[in-house]
């Protein structure tokens, strides 16, 4: 017999792959001798010129080899011609350098040796990038690379890489193991799983049908499935026009290489039949089984997928069957593709949990409402160790089970609700298995706004006769829960018990229940004396600051006077003797002085122990009551818990803290404030995030009346209102504790 | 391409026949009744499907409860926090919208009129209005940039509810008990609670089958009273003679049905009278309160009047995902103008109403089903047809018009990641403009997170298959899967 006669051009052309590297590499190195070398002349020239020729012979003999490899068809045209081209062009360029140097010594054939470098150096990045993909695949460069380096690629080359690597399908699982999982089986459920929604018997794009042989085989030619349509359209990269499927995840490699095996040994369709029917059988035969369970156990058993594919559920919880040990038992057959066993608010104890077979699979036990106990506990954790999700609310177990169930390595969630389970033993078992999410009690706040919610606040004016407590609704909404009338104020307060204290003129202070509007106390002071201040005491007394008399009184319930202490005035005046007075935590008392423009420090015996006369910083004192009119009336000071002292400076329109060395160590003045000007400040309060709230009085319908402030001098929250109060809404406060939602 | 000659209609007409015959349709209308799985037939009835697991894909939630604030809540007033807006409180400023007064180019600023604080571990700014809520955010993913096709309430429901503006198209809750089936045999799968002071506009329409048997429709049940209205046999009829008199009409209804083969409603008519039938002795335990403890009725504000309503039917809710309900629907609001969330007139006053009813109780709902560890299988959804409008509806006033250009909604549990907020609105809460959320992509994601595909899940009608989501493929909202 005569030998086949050899075919030389495949041969020539086999040898491609093999050959492909070494003008490369003689390109790199000739590269490195003209960046070294460069016009240099002499020997070195020599040898330049020689590498260069070798390069260019090797290079066209690469190219030619590859020419006659690219007609044996193993290859995708359209990849094929992305590497073919470029890599005639390298071989051309590599010509000119080599014939350049041969030939050319001006310095022009040096400048267009040069270029010509340049752009050889680029298309051959390109051709062999291309060459990488034909044969390894279009991901070669991207399926491992970081992100930005996998969208560079595919910017740069479009023709080539793809942008998303390719997901791998996660592993079959154990309980198909009896599926094969052989190339026709993957090409079936290539043909079923994706292909079929838009060439099926609903829709039959493009007028294909891929759920016939007849359709698949017009789209292929058996034995060689890279010329087949059906596998370039599922090797295009996903943004190709023509690239199957149009959307969703691309086709997994392992279906990829089924799809080309198969179609290269004849697409036999009768192995895809033979599959099908082997599927069909398998699957009727467990439906089968499942319905011969169903009967036996009276359970409801649904196939449900999940980590575990073919996983099964098994709930008696809507069912009439109650759990026993046999129907646990009787669960054998199918143990291993149990995912989740659910008997809630089943009456089942600990037999049937002691009657399950080995549950490797199972995930999830929904035990909640049964009368589950520590021993049928440990006997679950015994059978399924790889239960992830545990629930046993209002079951029957106790702290005893935590040991066992501490054992469950892959457990995520264990619901413990009203179980023996003590809030100690829970709290342990958290911190000794921090990644478990086990859960008691779950209860909402006893209030909402923890950190103190919408406000109320008191407040009063008297240009407008009015105190009144609002509500806020909103940002500057407000329900008005309680008014009264009044002539004159200057002092009030909500007092714990709910009721009002505040004044009708300044002679008349009341305690008012606001939901009665009974007057549950009352004070009143001698003619031509003014009541500026006053204040409930923790032993139900009332201070009591009265101008023109120039004392504190404390007054009891019945309206005995308790204590008397003369107060020090230089400059006295009825109306202006005080402003705000206080008693502080040590039992002093902290009197603002308006026309002496003096803050005193009063201790029980009535001496001054601390006196601050308020600066007028330089400023000549003007007359008047808004933003022109300047002093040192002030009209409030406050003991802070770090024994310093605000104070607000009336006409000085500004607030300042002293220390009790009578240093400023915080000042807000006139036109701090973003957007706001300040007039009489009158009262200052902190609250318990330690923002002040201060009375911006006489400034004008513009300007806000209250003011919240960060000590940064952020305006976090305002007060404007006059259509209730008016120019001199003197005094206010602030009530942050009281909010039950909407109620 | 190869062009076939014609399509094979003997395929089609075997498929057509195993469903209308040999138990595929009449199964498919009852299968919300005997909770045997429509997708398991339909499996096995099309010869060609590989897997019937591909289908019933990994279930995160088994049931869904859908909290409906009728008449459309603000967004910028509850949960998307729009600090700008409050600097603009009553400047005219061109924003378009377009509510029930139709397309506007601008108008009066009404700022939020509640304050924002943050809340959990997300440190997501919730309003005021929701204090007890505000504590459950860690849980919440807070849909910030929905869209719908109308801003009228009408067909915004049927929007919400049926995937489209006009009747006659089965409502989410249908779609999931066609899919599913029912978990419990003697418990309609598909529930809804309406507000005391009525149904919303379209009444039954919200809640219809459409045109599938008439078995998938929704149930409604009362919270005080007599759960089911109908459901009790009249004193006379034992329970042996009704037992024998439904025996009866099942093989008349049967002999009838033989000769009218293909319409589904013969079988659900019988599927019905047996469902009532059983729910006779099931439905009253279903929602029988009284067996709670007082803690549980206390977290739900059972003791105080204002949220005793909206608390018996967010408990009721619960129960009835412990017994395999599917899908339950809850109406915060009915009736007409204040009596819902629609807010033309004082908005202080309106949502300060409706949020101080619901927002313990939907607090407590959270926090039950997680003590149960029932909100890992439970899907919740809040949210109204449509929002509101930034600006003022009226020249006086804090009323806001409709906004289905942009809205808010939220789901928890079910397989939803917890303390996220995606996509959102312009600066002042007019318009979704990133990450916009059709009310389709809501649909697709409850499907989807119910083990369903909302491209794939289908029912023939018309000679179409019909979607909830419609023709085009609608993708879940990837961003919330946990």
């Amino acid at each position: 017999m005569n030998p086949e006669p050899v075919d030389w051009l495949r041969f020539a052309g086999d040898l491609h792959p093999a050959l492909v590297h070494l003008p490369i590499g003689m390109f790199v190195a000739a590269l490195f001798v003209e960046i070294f070398l460069g016009r240099a002349d002499g020997r070195a020239a020599i040898a330049r010129r020689a590498l260069w020729t070798a390069t260019a012979v090797a290079t066209l003999v690469t190219t030619t080899s590859g020419w006659f490899h690219g007609g044996s068809g193993d290859y995708d045209a359209t990849a094929l011609d992305n590497h073919r081209w470029p890599a005639v062009v390298m071989a051309g360029l590599v010509l000119i350098i080599a014939l350049l140097d041969l030939f050319g010594r001006e310095f022009r054939t040096f400048i267009g040796r040069t270029v010509a470098l340049f752009a050889a150096a680029v298309v051959l990045l390109v051709t062999a990038h291309r060459g990488g993909v034909l044969t390894h695949g279009r991901t070669q460069l991207t399926k491992n690379a970081p992100t930005w380096f996998a969208e560079l690629v595919h910017k740069l080359d479009k023709g080539g890489a793809a942008f998303a690597p390719v997901r791998r399908e996660s592993e079959p699982a154990t309980a198909n193991a009896d599926v094969p999982h052989d190339d026709a089986t993957l090409v079936l459920e290539l043909f079923t799983g994706r292909c079929e929604r838009c060439h099926g018997p609903e829709k039959q794009k493009g007028g294909l049908r891929l759920d016939q042989a007849e359709g698949i085989l017009s789209e292929l030619t058996p034995g060689a499935a890279l010329t087949s349509e059906i596998f370039r359209r599922v090797i295009l990269p996903a943004d190709d026009l023509d690239a199957m499927p149009p959307e969703g995840e691309r086709i997994s490699e392992d279906q990829l290489v089924a799809l080309l095996r198969w179609i290269n040994a004849g697409a036999p369709m009768d192995a895809l039949e033979a599959r099908q029917n082997e599927v069909a059988a398998i699957q009727t035969q467990r439906a089968t089984e499942l319905e011969q369970l169903r009967t036996k156990t009276g359970a409801s058993i649904e196939a449900i997928g999940g980590e575990a594919d073919g996983g099964l559920r098994v709930d008696f919880a809507f069912t009439d069957a109650t759990p026993t040990a046999k129907a646990a038992r009787a669960l054998t057959p199918i143990a291993g593709r149990i995912v989740e066993l659910a008997f809630a608010g089943k009456p089942v104890n600990d037999d049937f949990l002691r009657g399950l077979p080995a549950l490797p699979a199972l995930e999830r036990l929904h035990a909640e409402r049964s009368l589950i106990g520590d021993g049928g506990v440990a006997a679950f954790v015994a059978v399924a160790p790889n239960a992830r999700y545990v629930n046993l609310h209002s079951s029957e177990v106790t702290g005893e089970a935590l040991a066992a169930l501490a054992r469950l390595t892959r457990l995520e969630r264990l619901v413990l609700f009203e179980t023996g389970v003590t809030a100690d033993e829970l709290a342990r078992f958290r911190k000794a298995h921090p990644s478990v999410d086990a859960s008691g009690q779950a209860a909402l706040p006893a209030r909402p706004f923890e950190d103190g919610g919408p406000r109320r606040v008191l407040a009063s004016d008297a240009s407008t006769g009015r105190i009144a407590l609002l509500r806020e609704v909103g940002l500057g909404a407000y329900d008005q829960l309680w008014q009264h009338r009044v002539v004159d104020i200057h002092d009030l307060q909500l007092l714990e018990n709910g009721n009002i204290l505040f004044q009708e003129s300044w002679t008349r202070i009341l305690e008012v229940d606001p939901t009665t509007e009974e007057v549950v106390w009352s004070y009143d002071a001698k003619d031509g004396v003014e009541i500026h201040a006053f204040q409930r005491l923790p032993d139900d007394r009332t201070m009591i600051a009265e101008s023109g008399a120039r004392r504190i009184i404390e007054v009891d319930r019945a309206g005995r006077i308790q204590v008397e202490i003369p107060l020090k005035v230089d400059q006295p005046d009825p109306h202006h003797d005080t402003r705000l007075a206080r008693k502080t935590k040590a039992g002093t008392y902290l009197v603002a002085h308006e026309k002496d423009g003096v803050v005193r420090e009063y201790d029980a015996g009535g001496t001054v122990v601390w006196e601050y006369e308020v600066p007028l910083f330089g400023r000549k004192p003007a007359s008047g009551y808004s933003f022109d009119a300047f002093g040192n009336q002030v009209f409030a000071a406050l003991r802070l818990d770090d024994g310093n002292t605000l104070i607000t400076t009336g006409n000085g329109h500004s607030v300042l803290e002293v220390t009790p060395a009578q240093e400023i160590v915080w000042k807000l003045e006139q036109d701090d404030l973003e957007g706001i000007r300040l007039a009489w400040v009158t009262t200052v309060q902190v609250l318990s995030n330690g923002n002040l709230v201060i009375g911006n009085c006489h400034a004008g319908a513009n300007e806000p009346q209250l003011i919240e402030l960060t000590r940064d001098k952020d305006v976090v929250w305002t007060y404007r209102d006059f259509d209730r109060f008016g120019n001199a809404l003197a005094t206010a406060q602030v009530i942050e504790d009281d909010w039950v939602a909407g109620r | 391409m190869t062009q076939h000659d014609s399509p094979d209609f003997r395929s089609r007409t075997r498929r057509e026949l195993l469903r209308d015959t040999a138990g595929g349709f009449a199964s498919a209308s009852l299968a919300g009744l005997f909770g045997s799985s429509w997708l398991a037939n339909r499996a096995q009835a099309s010869s060609h499907r590989f897997a019937a697991d591909q289908l019933a894909r990994a279930a995160k939630a088994k049931s869904v409860i859908f909290l409906f604030m009728y008449g459309g809540p603000s967004q910028v007033d509850t949960f998307d926090y729009k600090p700008e807006l409050y600097k603009h409180d009553g400047k005219t400023i061109d924003v378009p919208t377009f509510g029930r007064q139709g397309k506007r180019k601008g108008g009066r600023i009404v700022g939020p009129k509640w304050r924002f604080r943050p809340y959990g571990q997300s440190g997501k700014m919730v309003s005021d209005l929701f204090p007890y809520l505000g504590t459950c955010v860690d849980d919440i993913a807070f849909l910030h940039s929905m869209y719908a096709e109308s801003p009228i309430h009408g067909s915004a429901l049927l929007n919400m509810n049926c995937g489209r503006l006009l009747s006659g198209y089965p409502s989410l809750g249908s779609w999931i008990n066609y899919g599913l089936g029912s978990a419990n045999d003697d418990l309609p799968g598909y529930v809804v609670m309406l507000d005391e002071t009525g149904g919303p506009i379209n009444g039954a329409k919200n809640w219809t089958n459409g045109f599938m048997p008439a078995s998938l429709q929704g149930v409604q049940v009362r919270t005080e009273g007599v759960p089911i209205l109908d459901l009790a046999p009249p004193e006379d009829l034992s329970g042996r003679r009704q037992r024998l008199l439904l025996d009866h009409l099942a093989e008349e209804n049967a002999l009838h049905a033989e000769e009218r083969p293909g319409n589904p409603e013969l079988a659900a008519r019988s599927a019905q009278f047996e469902l009532a039938y059983r729910m006779q002795s099931e439905a009253p335990e279903a929602v029988e309160l009284e067996n709670e403890s007082e803690a549980t009725k206390a977290m739900y504000g059972l003791d105080h009047a204002q949220t005793r309503t909206f608390g018996r039917k967010c408990l009721m809710a619960r129960r009835l995902v412990e017994r395999g309900v599917r899908f339950i629907q809850v109406y915060s609001g009915g009736g007409h103008d204040d009596d819902n969330w629609d807010a033309h007139g004082d908005l202080v006053k309106n949502h300060t109403y409706h949020a101080g009813r619901t927002d313990r109780p939907i607090a407590a709902l959270l926090k039950d089903l997680k003590q149960r560890g029932l909100l890992d299988e439970t899907l919740v959804v809040w949210g109204g047809e449509f929002g509101r409008q930034p600006t003022a509806e009226y020249e006086e006033g804090t009323g806001r018009d409709h906004n289905s250009w942009g809205f808010t909604m939220w789901m928890a549990g079910g397989g939803v990641k917890g303390g996220i907020s995606v996509g959102s609105t312009d600066e002042l809460g007019a318009k979704a403009v990133q990450n916009r959320f059709h009310v389709k992509r809501l649909h697709a994601t409850i499907l989807h997170l119910m083990g369903l595909d909302p491209n794939g899940l289908s029912f023939p009608f018309n000679g179409l298959d019909q979607r909830l989501v419609g023709v085009e493929p609608v993708q879940p909202i990837a961003d919330v899967l946990a």
